[in-house]
């Protein structure tokens, strides 16, 4: 509400605030596509075991570009940002909770799926 | 920056914003936040559904590895890539689409949405002609799979099984993002978004990226492993 407020003090609205150049969506775009290119050429690459993880590492700083510029993460309060940020925690908490189960399990009550 | 005169959230002007202004909301501004926070959370859910079928990826990767790179090589790498130029591509129109409304660039915005939806398209049919591909060689899931060349190869027919839940989940989700921008390209159109009240074009815009997000992950996972 505070933000609000400030808002109504200096007479700008939301959508006015987060006008701006469209340089920032050129730079995203032109970035997405080197990264692109970069994931693509990477795999031709033999890298061994390090190659999923270069290919997701450039996969989450795609997702990071989309979801801050794309997105307007960047611009918009910090309730938005939170929300994703514990999406992201509660699929880390089930990957990590599934893998445990899936790891610990001992040899006769492991399925061979 | 905007070169545009300021306004005070309350203020009543010729755009016909207020119009949109629901009773139970103080202003715009608040009326927008909202949206938004009620659109984050809806994506949240969709980052879960998507969630569980990563999980189920990872984890049958980890059991069969060999079979996953075998049957990966299966898919173009060429064509997934064409698929993510795609969606990226439609993702900066897509913003362009949100920027020239918020420029009051009505025309432009409306060619920017239908340029959206046509690369929605696009990516539909490009990926239907690799699931054609797919189906000639008998990459099928589940007990329909009957690639010879791969049958010694234990997890190749679960890949193609989440390879086609995944793909598939994600190409109803592009053709409901279509839909979706239809009707906003329509009411764009008709003038009903201003730089003051876009927020179901915003909205439209956050669901379209998160279409893009999806795809940036399915990529690598899926056509880049062998």
């Amino acid at each position: 509400m505070a933000d609000h407020a400030h808002h109504a003090k200096d007479g700008h609205t939301d959508h006015q605030d987060h006008e701006h150049s469209s340089l920032r969506y050129w730079l995203a775009f032109g970035a997405l596509f080197v990264l692109t290119c970069a994931t693509y050429g990477l795999h031709k690459v033999d890298m061994g075991h390090y190659a999923l993880s270069i290919a997701m590492l450039i996969a989450f700083t795609k997702a990071m570009v989309v979801v801050l510029f794309f997105m307007h993460l960047w611009d918009h309060p910090g309730v938005n940002r939170m929300i994703l940020g514990v999406t992201m925690l509660l699929l880390g908490f089930g990957m990590i909770m599934v893998f445990a189960d899936s790891v610990t399990r001992f040899p006769l009550s492991a399925p061979h799926f | 920056m905007s070169a545009e005169p300021a306004l005070a959230p309350t203020q009543v002007t010729d755009d016909g914003a207020e119009t949109h202004l629901q009773h139970h909301f103080q202003d715009l501004n608040v009326q927008a936040d909202a949206a938004r926070l009620g659109m984050w959370l809806f994506l949240s859910t969709e980052i879960l559904l998507f969630g569980g079928l990563f999980i189920a990826y990872s984890l049958f990767r980890q059991v069969y590895p060999e079979g996953f790179h075998a049957a990966s090589e299966k898919l173009s790498a060429e064509f997934g890539l064409l698929d993510t130029f795609i969606l990226i591509t439609s993702s900066m129109t897509m913003a362009m689409a949100i920027f020239m409304t918020q420029k009051r660039k009505k025309n432009a915005a409306v060619v920017l949405l239908l340029i959206t939806i046509a690369l929605g398209f696009s990516f539909v049919c490009v990926h239907g002609y690799e699931y054609w591909r797919d189906i000639q060689e008998g990459a099928l899931p589940g007990k329909f799979f009957h690639v010879e060349e791969l049958a010694d190869k234990h997890g190749a027919a679960m890949f193609f099984t989440l390879y086609f839940c995944m793909t598939g989940l994600h190409t109803i989700h592009v053709l409901i993002g279509a839909g979706i921008l239809s009707v906003l390209t329509y009411f764009t159109w008709k003038g009903h978004y201003t730089p003051r009240y876009m927020n179901p074009l915003e909205n439209g815009g956050l669901y379209w990226h998160l279409i893009d997000l999806i795809w940036i992950f399915l990529y690598p996972l899926l056509y880049l492993i062998a």
